[in-house]
């Protein structure tokens, strides 16, 4: 668990820490301390799109070493009091040590030990679901319990409403407070019609703000069962207030600290993917060493897709993965962002490279899928989350090789569209939610992505089945 | 003195390397030796833009060092905008100063901070208000900066609702005819564009341009009901050929 009175130490080196503007921050010191480090180590230009699935361990443990040095170097920029956080390179170490390597999650046939795993791990990596995508407030309990029905979806978190009792929710506003208490109310009536009471919990979705958290996690949390407080940060290398606010609140609840969401972008200010790779690791080691997260939550994007599925994005994520298991024992996720809607292809073959990517390379957990790359109500079914699940745990003990193999062929079906995603169907047009099975389309489409993967290697069980 | 082809390949050379001084320096020299402003800008700047637009695609080129190219146009805008007569981009001039923020209780700002770099490349003053701007915030500094746009940046639902709110504000106080509203962001889609009465929609950064540059050059008052939608498909929530369509 987290110590309040070294959260109390952060909030007061962000006080008292050097200012620095968010735009020099973003436009100078970010891009001259990267680009610094990627030649001192000699770290420039690795991309190689023949492995989007990175095989050379020894270049990622180099990342890792610069990162270490530039994350000692750069701190976290606090946007509310535009000043940096810093910490040493002696405190980061310590803070790798002290961080657990395990979390005991869940209760009755549902609790399960989250370890941290390393690259080509045969140990089960975790999957979680669903992200916090939107869907309307009468559809969350069926919507939820139906992704719950897959016994491989193991740590539930969403979806989100953006309605209370019909109102609309307002962010920053005591909307957002009612609206964490209601979301712990849909969630556990979900968690008791798919039979799963003792589900481990991450939480608050539905806020954007810090309002959702005080207002629903300590609900949400208990002794027996310890929650995940979902603490999301701005972008690479920056923190805010909100986020102290969520970290603080948790543990004072003794919950655990989820603190990411702090991604750098490929063609950002962190610029290269190589330059991503290192800002990445940095933030990852500085969210653990500053806001004592248990578990690391950043990943990288490719801002021409907003997608983490593009070829550069995979290629970078599996490196900082590979870096950060090889050389820590965090528990690590890497979300994927995949942009096709339900009812599709697309959002299965991409949700299976993130997978596959990120398994092999050693991250703990995923949660996801980010179907239609969220940006459409209603846009997302259990299926592909029974999908995920099983594409997930079947990736593990699989080689890097063998992993590449597959991801090559992977990108081959999507990578053209990436521009261009299918948006798919809302759950009400390829979903039956009254007996949670798909639509005959929709499980027709899974049957043949299933089928092609195992023709591929991929060992993994048919997903496609009624639930109810 | 070069030829002109000579002075606007200094230009478009300038505004790839994000270099002021060189563009002052050949802005200045454009100017002297009689280019057509409208030239000097489509031919010097737009196209050194377009170039750098596609080194981003290739990723030979990062946003730092397309914030510095978008601080070059600026430069180059400031000089040679007040020697336009007539036109498009002339009439662009009188009403290009747009107030860009994300909405309250939102701190997002990737989307907003890109879309405000292509509106700026492209001549508009945006006046960047940053995140988790209130209502009551946009409206004061639409006012004091004279703007003509309100850009209204959103990634979740529960902060679109502000969108709402600013149109219907505007309203009430009888200011809908003054500014035109346009809306984006992650969670934002053209159908709530016109649910809440927006004047422009687009998806990505780029459609912004094309959004404020119909607006502006187009004879359509705020509010009145038409919303030009650019989101670079032809499809209903796609992402790649550029269209629009204006709904009455």
């Amino acid at each position: 668990m987290a110590s309040l009175q070294k959260m109390v130490e952060m909030l007061h080196r962000a006080k008292e820490g050097p200012f620095c503007t968010e735009k020099e921050w973003e436009q100078k010191v970010i891009p001259e301390t990267n680009r610094k480090y990627l030649k001192k180590y000699d770290l420039e230009r690795k991309y190689n799109p023949e492995t989007p699935v990175n095989q050379d361990l020894a270049l990622a443990d180099r990342y890792f070493e610069a990162a270490l040095e530039m994350a000692a170097e750069m701190g976290l920029l606090c946007t509310d009091t535009e000043t940096v956080i810093k910490v040493s390179k002696d405190e980061i170490i310590q803070a790798l040590k002290d961080t657990p390597d395990h979390l005991v999650l869940g209760l009755y046939r549902d609790r399960i030990t989250l370890k941290a795993r390393k690259p080509e791990d045969k140990a089960l990596p975790v999957f979680a679901g669903p992200l916090c995508i939107q869907v309307s407030e009468e559809l969350f309990v069926p919507v939820a319990e139906g992704i719950l029905k897959s016994k491989k979806v193991r740590i539930q978190e969403g979806p989100s409403i953006d309605t209370v009792f019909g109102k609309p929710v307002y962010s920053g506003s005591p909307y957002e407070t009612a609206v964490g208490v209601r979301v712990v109310e849909l969630k556990r009536q979900a968690m008791r019609r798919a039979g799963r009471p003792g589900m481990p919990q991450m939480a608050i979705c539905s806020s954007t703000t810090e309002y959702g958290n005080l207002g629903g996690f300590h609900l949400l949390n208990s002794k027996e069962n310890p929650a995940i407080s979902i603490i999301l940060n701005p972008s690479e290398l920056k923190t805010n207030y909100s986020a102290f606010h969520k970290a603080i609140h948790a543990i004072g609840c003794d919950g655990y600290l989820d603190c990411g969401g702090a991604y750098a972008m490929i063609g950002g200010f962190s610029g290269s993917p190589e330059g991503c790779v290192l800002t990445n690791i940095a933030t990852d080691l500085l969210m653990f060493t500053i806001l004592q997260s248990d578990v690391a939550a950043s990943a990288i994007y490719d801002m021409r897709f907003d997608s983490s599925c593009s070829r550069h994005a995979l290629w970078a994520n599996t490196v900082a993965t590979q870096a950060e298991a090889r050389n820590t024992h965090m528990m690590l996720y890497k979300l994927i962002n995949q942009l096709a809607g339900p009812c599709t292809e697309e959002i299965l073959y991409t949700s299976a490279a993130g997978s596959i990517a990120t398994a092999v390379s050693g991250v703990a957990f995923q949660i996801g899928p980010r179907t239609a790359g969220g940006r459409f109500k209603n846009y997302l079914t259990p299926l592909e989350h029974w999908f995920m699940a099983e594409v997930f745990e079947s990736s593990a003990g699989m080689t890097l090789d063998k992993a590449n193999e597959i991801v090559l062929y992977l990108l081959s079906t999507y990578e053209k569209g990436l521009k261009d995603p299918p948006e798919g169907k809302p759950v009400t047009q390829c979903f039956d939610l009254k007996i949670l099975t798909p639509s005959k389309e929709w499980a027709a489409i899974s049957e043949k992505v299933t089928k092609d993967l195992r023709a591929h290697g991929l060992p993994m069980d048919e997903p496609n089945v009624s639930r109810k | 003195m070069g030829s002109k082809e000579e002075i606007l390949k200094k230009i478009l050379d300038a505004i790839i390397a994000g270099d002021i001084p060189a563009i002052e320096t050949a802005g200045k020299e454009a100017l002297d030796s009689g280019i057509n402003p409208q030239v000097i800008l489509e031919e010097g700047g737009s196209k050194g833009l377009d170039i750098v637009g596609e080194k981003f695609e290739n990723l030979e080129m990062f946003l730092p060092e397309m914030l510095a190219a978008s601080e070059a146009m600026k430069a180059l805008n400031k000089m040679v905008l007040p020697h336009l007569t007539a036109g498009g981009l002339a009439k662009k001039k009188e009403g290009a100063s747009v107030v860009f923020g994300t909405v309250y209780g939102d701190l997002h700002d990737m989307g907003k901070n890109i879309t405000a770099t292509q509106l700026s490349l492209h001549g508009y003053e945006v006046h960047d208000l940053g995140t988790n701007v209130s209502v009551k915030e946009f409206m004061k500094a639409a006012d004091e900066k004279n703007a003509r746009i309100i850009a209204m940046s959103s990634l979740m639902t529960t902060s679109s609702y502000y969108q709402r709110d600013m149109i219907e504000h505007l309203k009430k106080i009888g200011k809908r005819d003054q500014y035109y509203v346009i809306v984006g962001g992650g969670v934002v889609t053209e159908d709530w564009a016109q649910t809440i009465g927006a004047d422009g929609y687009g998806r990505v950064a780029t459609d912004a341009v094309k959004v404020c540059d119909l607006l502006l050059e187009g004879s359509v008052k705020p509010g009145t009901g038409t919303i030009h939608v650019f989101q670079g498909s032809t499809k209903r929530h796609g992402a790649t050929k550029t269209y629009y369509k204006e709904v009455e």
